[in-house]
């Protein structure tokens, strides 16, 4: 396993659309270890493909002791919602409230490409909103909440 | 107007506006039936927002306006916390104030969410960070920079301590004695308990409040007392208390060795005005006073002080117990902006130490970012210092807050001290 380095806000590569997964390779099993590493090392608890320059359509979550590998993730359900502050490894010395749903449905393929689905909800639904968002090249403060 | 409006009123600006919850009472607080019940229904809110807050997101499909939140916040807290108010009461209560603050829309709203909450206990997460995050009341991205600092445990333990009840205070040995005191407690039949720093717990009281008056003794925590200490305070020595307001920590560096001089520093006017006032009570009249900017560095200071305090300005995290709306205005960010404050502030402070001195750097905060990180830079870029000594003290029920406490000495200085 390797460190990958964190892009920082203002690279362009950050504000772009990724593009899907669709080779399912030792390749993909090592980026997504490094970047597993990568996230750990940096006290995250989220880290998506843009954020290590690889505008593809991949995230790792943890919190804790649950851990995530969401690949060409939908979200195909969201209710309820939740204000909270959230920063981001990208961003330096920002951080802000964003409303976000309380609980999701998210469709995802596993490293190996198997479909699968899991609803989440409280604070780690708001981590994949997050990670899911960047693959859109949205940023957390873009969606900044103001009571 | 009713003390729950006053509530609410007081909450309002705090939430909306980032009023001090301290001010904030001050002004309103004359005109409350019962100042207490206003007082711990608003401190109790704030201290339990992040729990309160997880409520709402769990009850609601969707995020009331922010005046119904507040609502429903103290409502909740009523019900949950404070067993003098009957729950038909509240919810009445909580009714009305919607009417009166013009949302006559929501009141079946608040009123079903309520009755909902007493009925219904809501879950847990179950997950042992956020979980602890609800049970603390403390920031989710806080608790888990804890886990990650501390381990589970032991964040567990010092979030869920409870805070001692009883006051710590300390004998001015300018005007008493520890056996003096402790003999009018004893004559007043006043319950007390000597703590290791040589302080003493006691009840807030009249009697105690009078001796303070009359500057026989003073409040001040034990921590306070620990910093001061960990100078090793020596007879004659010159001391600088470089971020001194209220001042408690310099005036007591005077009386801990005798012909000791100290200089108490402060950056803002009104905040020198503290340290004469405490100077004043206390009879410390020896102790020179000044309006003092820590962050620039200032030749007639150069090499002059045998000891000097950094009890620089932090989050104030180890004391949140104290502050209960201290995750409502102080947020990562800063934590970050007053790490750079920190460090400015050590590197003229070691400036100051005269050959042989030392340096305390002390701050009420459990982040390492604001303590060892500090201090470790510091040495690791200024090789002929060296840190003798760090302590990193948690929260527990003995009444320790959470700070940290670090003395640097150069290293050529070693042998002489």
């Amino acid at each position: 396993m390797a460190l990958r380095d964190i892009v920082q806000d203002t690279q362009p590569s950050l504000r772009k659309i990724s593009r899907s997964v669709t080779t399912f390779d030792e390749k993909l099993g090592k980026l997504l270890d490094d970047m597993k590493e990568t996230m750990e090392v940096a006290d995250g608890v989220g880290l998506a493909g843009p954020q290590v320059g690889i505008n593809r359509r991949l995230a790792v979550v943890e919190v804790e002791e649950f851990y995530l590998e969401l690949i060409n993730p939908v979200i195909v359900e969201a209710s309820g919602e939740q204000i909270g502050a959230e920063g981001c490894l990208s961003v330096k010395n920002r951080y802000c409230n964003v409303k976000r749903p309380s609980k999701i449905t998210v469709q995802f393929q596993d490293r190996f490409g198997n479909h699968k689905s899991i609803t989440v909800q409280d604070f780690i639904a708001r981590a994949c909103c997050h990670e899911i968002d960047h693959l859109d090249g949205i940023l957390f403060y873009d969606k900044e909440y103001k009571d | 107007m009713s003390d729950i409006k006053i509530s609410y009123e007081i909450l309002s600006n705090i939430y909306k506006n980032k009023a001090y919850s301290s001010i904030e009472l001050g002004k309103k607080l004359e005109y409350a039936n019962s100042s207490k019940l206003v007082t711990k229904l608003v401190y109790g809110v704030l201290e339990r927002d992040v729990e309160l807050e997880y409520y709402i997101t769990h009850m609601t499909k969707k995020r009331p306006q922010a005046s119904v939140v507040i609502i429903l916040k103290m409502g909740m807290y009523c019900i949950k916390y404070m067993d003098s108010m009957p729950i038909y009461a509240v919810v009445n209560n909580m009714v009305d104030l919607t009417e009166f603050i013009g949302k006559r829309q929501v009141k079946g709203f608040v009123n079903s969410f309520l009755k909902t909450f007493c009925t219904q206990k809501a879950e847990l997460p179950t997950l042992r960070a956020p979980r602890l995050s609800v049970e603390s009341s403390t920031p989710l991205w806080l608790v888990i920079k804890y886990i990650k600092q501390y381990g589970y445990d032991t964040a567990e333990q010092f979030l869920m301590a409870q805070s001692k009840k009883k006051e710590h205070i300390r004998v001015n040995t300018r005007l008493s004695s520890l056996d003096e005191i402790t003999q009018k407690l004893d004559d007043m039949k006043i319950e007390y308990e000597v703590s290791p720093v040589g302080g003493l717990w006691v009840d807030n009281t009249k009697e105690i409040h009078k001796l303070f008056e009359q500057g026989l003794i003073t409040i001040q925590s034990m921590t306070s007392m620990l910093c001061v200490q960990a100078m090793q305070i020596e007879n004659g020595d010159k001391v600088l208390d470089m971020c001194s307001a209220p001042g408690g920590k310099g005036i007591y560096a005077q009386e801990v060795a005798s012909n000791v001089e100290v200089v108490a520093c402060d950056i803002h006017p009104h905040r020198v005005e503290l340290i004469q006032s405490y100077a004043r009570r206390m009879k410390a009249d020896q102790i020179a006073i000044m309006e003092h900017d820590a962050m620039t560095f200032d030749p007639k200071f150069e090499g002059v002080f045998d000891k000097v305090l950094c009890d620089v300005p932090c989050s104030g995290f180890g004391v949140a117990k104290k502050k209960p709306d201290i995750y409502l205005n102080t947020t990562l960010s800063d934590v970050e902006s007053l790490a750079n404050v920190q460090y400015e502030i050590l590197s003229n402070a070691v400036r100051y130490v005269a050959e042989g001195g030392c340096l305390v750097y002390s701050t009420c905060t459990l982040l390492r970012e604001e303590n060892y990180n500090i201090v470790g830079k510091f040495v690791k870029e200024h090789s002929e210092w060296k840190i003798e000594y760090h302590q990193q003290y948690l929260p527990n029920e003995e009444g320790y807050d959470g700070f940290f406490v670090a003395r640097l000495r150069r290293k050529k200085d070693e042998n002489i001290a």
